[in-house]
């Protein structure tokens, strides 16, 4: 009987071995919140939330009622020091992060508990800094939408090449701010001496350093969800208007992808299969057992637009080859007037395990809606 | 009649002794000093020979001067030719438009073939050709004659035991007496020693402008991320140093400092410290070059190669902005590439393969050299491609672990897809002078 057990033990012991080495790479403590975060030009925000944030309780019940003076705690706001939403803006006075070590500014960021708050004036965001008694106001405009959601959740809009806009949706309200990193003195740099370098070991996580060399050309968009497990949008920084890339959109032909020369196509990397309509973009594609990897591609058809997911995520935009393909969805396509965004990527979580993938370029935007499929 | 086979195999056999070109092991014995020395000095010492061209340091392992050299070789020579390993040379496309393209013959590889196959004989040494002079033997060992002068790392460097994987700048100001005026230089040589653990040199030129921080943007600072400094090149295991074609030129301002970028790799272990003191000969134009001379790369840093995948693609790209004239390619990636290729998109929609390495070894760091000049025009897009082989049974014989995400790092464990060119901008007043030609 012993015996038995100790085999059972072994047995599972392995099992969770095998387990372990093949399960999607961490990306996320599963701390039990929905997490959307944009990255621009390497400088990130980031906003935390509880996925069941209902507008069940008293309070929240008065916000949702715009009744003045209710506030409800909504999430927590991380932010690079850059960053300037409403009155929370970068303390020049402060003293300027260490030296670069190898490189690059690793400043721990400023995290703020935000409260949404109904008064007098209209509606803002209260943002306490978690370790102080400082208080920013966040003003928020407002407007009504005819559907509604029950549960409250965020997301994270890049408008421009470091600036960007935070969209809350809760009921069938919703609001919006907007923000931007200001741009900050030139950190102190490390003087060109002789015999600095850096060792690593066979085993050295690197994984930091990568993050920032990738970071370093491209903005990222990420939605996490409370299990910790990630989706994250690559886009190429720079693609705006006025560059020759954006001409090719009105020229590409019927049936044809969106060519880029000036960058590689989006890519998508998900620890979660994604199921858009009755079309599943799955994990494992390109390694059994990891997280999906995807270039996206937009292709124009004769009556509107598709995204194409291509087993090729690390090609550059002049180089897609249809025999990659994975899966082709129709999408929404809307045009805006007066819009003058570089090409982005947005998240969007639409309910617990939903979301919407939005891609935005000029007036030109495109979506479509997915679910976490099992 | 029914024919024997016996006499068939005869009467064939007479027949392709006779048809056959060449040399057939059959004919007159293939002696070493007549017919399989003068292969040996034209494509093999080069490298295999006591000093031999090899900027890494990792002279070739047994020299091949004379028979008794090479002699306990033979039939591992024969192996290797046979097998086209060597001489080294993995670009299977475009033939005959590199400089320092290796290769042998069908007749060459059938010679020593034949050689080995009839006991290696040394023959007689009255058929043997004249020694081939090197040139280091009369330039204290620089291939390319003595450098106008000669820049080295301030001190030597001890790369101590427990080091697994170092990447360190140096740095060496250039003063009046080493510079005195702003000179423009043909061409230089790295000369990194017999040290076996460079995985690679870079060096850049730090004009006084751009002398006063490092900005710390890129991972292995090739140079061409630093404002205002200019990357001379890089060279890795495998690679060689060359002179720039007669009106090609890159200014080195007087006060300029040079960066010695080097990436030591080798085991951690008790005894294996190594001193590293690395140096570059530089050779002066004698007067100013018609075209200055830019080292860079396309690159896409952005990408992660999946656990255990066997034949993964990274792309980059670029437009050209000028009529460029390529001078050299040097694909450079890691222990996971297994393939490299550039290819010319022209205005006109034509395209056209520059360079094609199906066999990529991250062991021989090869910089392909045009023997003349490729003239691309404005509005080309240049692609490059590299595939890496992520599995299991690479990464054991490589020594990288398989069963993870990959990303671009300096670490010879991490990876690279960098698309180096050698190549000059023809300036507007030039180019209708230059396109005619």
């Amino acid at each position: 009987m012993q015996h038995r057990l100790l085999i059972l033990i072994l047995g599972a012991g392995l099992t969770t071995s095998i387990t372990v080495a093949q399960a999607p790479e961490p990306s996320n403590e599963a701390d039990g919140f929905v997490h959307v975060m944009l990255t621009l030009e390497s400088q990130a925000i980031s906003l935390a939330y509880e996925p069941d944030l209902s507008g069940d309780e008293r309070a929240r019940r008065q916000v949702l009622a715009g009744m003045a003076g209710a506030r409800v705690e909504v999430g927590t706001l991380e932010g690079h020091r850059a960053l300037r939403i409403g009155t929370l803006a970068t303390d020049f006075e402060a003293p300027p992060p260490e030296p670069l070590a190898e490189g690059f500014p690793k400043p721990a960021p400023a995290t703020h508990e935000l409260w949404l708050v109904r008064n007098a004036q209209g509606w803002e965001l209260e943002a306490q800094k978690s370790d102080s008694d400082d208080v920013n106001i966040i003003p928020l405009s407002h407007h009504e939408r005819e559907t509604t959601v029950q549960k409250f959740s965020a997301s994270l809009h890049s408008t421009d090449a470091e600036e960007g806009r935070l969209e809350l949706r809760w009921g069938h309200h919703v609001w919006n701010a907007d923000f931007r990193f200001d741009e900050l003195p030139r950190p102190s740099r490390r003087p060109r001496v002789s015999g600095l370098g850096q060792a690593r070991e066979a085993e050295t996580d690197t994984t930091g350093l990568v993050r920032r060399t990738m970071l370093a050309e491209r903005n990222e968009t990420a939605l996490v969800f409370p299990d910790g497990r990630r989706i994250q949008m690559l886009f190429w920084k720079g693609i705006g208007v006025e560059g020759e890339d954006y001409g090719r959109l009105s020229d590409v032909d019927d049936g044809a992808v969106v060519p880029l020369v000036r960058a590689p196509p989006l890519r998508i990397k998900s620890d979660v299969g994604l199921r858009f309509g009755a079309t599943d973009v799955a994990t494992g594609n390109l390694a059994p057992g990891f997280a999906g990897a995807y270039a996206v591609w937009l292709r124009k058809t004769g009556t509107g637009w598709r995204f194409v997911f291509n087993n090729e995520p690390d090609s550059w935009g002049t180089q897609y080859d249809p025999d990659f393909d994975a899966a082709e969805i129709d999408v929404d396509y809307a045009r805006t007037g007066g819009s003058f965004r570089p090409l982005g990527v947005t998240l969007v979580p639409t309910g617990e395990d939903a979301g919407r993938v939005v891609i935005h370029w000029g007036p030109h935007e495109w979506a479509a809606d997915f679910v976490v499929a099992e | 009649m029914k024919i024997q086979p016996l006499v068939v195999v005869t009467v064939l056999g007479v027949l392709f002794t006779v048809a056959a070109p060449g040399y057939a092991a059959n004919e007159v014995a293939v002696t070493y000093y007549k017919d399989v020395l003068p292969i040996i000095q034209d494509n093999c010492q080069t490298c295999h020979r006591p000093t031999g061209e090899n900027i890494s340091g990792l002279i070739a392992p047994m020299s091949f001067m004379d028979y008794k050299e090479t002699r306990p070789w033979a039939r591992a020579i024969a192996r290797k030719v046979e097998s086209k390993e060597m001489p080294p040379w993995f670009a299977t496309a475009p033939k005959g438009v590199f400089e320092n393209e290796r290769g042998l013959t069908d007749d060459e590889i059938t010679m020593i073939v034949s050689w080995v196959e009839a006991g290696a004989p040394a023959g007689e040494m009255v058929d043997a050709p004249p020694v081939k002079q090197w040139t280091e033997q009369a330039n204290d060992g620089w291939t390319y004659g003595t450098p106008d002068f000669v820049v080295k790392m301030p001190e030597p460097y001890v790369v101590e035991d427990d080091i697994y994987d170092l990447n360190i700048q140096f740095y060496k100001k250039l003063t009046e007496a080493d510079l005195p005026e702003d000179t423009w230089v043909r061409g230089w040589e790295f000369r990194i020693g017999d040290n076996g653990i460079t995985h690679h040199m870079c060096s850049s030129v730090f004009p006084p402008s751009a002398q006063v921080h490092v900005d710390g943007a890129a991972v292995e600072d090739e140079g061409n991320a630093v404002t205002g400094s200019n990357l001379l090149s890089c060279v890795a295991e495998g690679g060689e140093s060359g002179i720039l074609p007669e009106g090609y030129g890159v200014l080195i301002e007087k006060g300029s400092m040079v960066s010695f970028n080097m990436h030591y790799h080798k085991e951690a272990a008790a005894g294996s410290a190594v001193t590293s003191q690395a140096e570059i000969g530089f050779f002066v134009s004698k007067e100013e070059p018609r075209y200055k001379v830019i080292n860079d790369s396309l690159y896409n840093r952005g990408f992660e190669i999946p656990p255990n995948h066997p034949n993964y693609r990274i792309g980059s790209s670029r437009v050209l902005e000028k009529d460029t004239l390529v001078l050299t390619y040097w694909p450079h990636a890691h222990t996971r590439a297994i393939a490299a290729r550039y290819t010319a998109f022209y205005p006109d929609g034509t395209e056209e393969l520059l360079l094609d390495v199906p066999n990529y070894d991250q062991g021989w760091q090869v910089t392909y050299k045009y023997k003349e000049p490729k003239l691309l025009p404005k509005g080309t897009r240049i692609d490059v491609d590299f595939w890496y082989d992520n599995t299991e049974e690479r990464g054991a014989r490589q020594k990288f672990n398989s069963n993870r995400f990959v990303g671009y790092g300096p670490r010879t464990d991490d990876e690279m897809s960098l698309g180096f060119i050698g190549y000059a901008e023809i300036d507007e007043d030039l180019a209708t002078t230059d396109n005619n030609n």
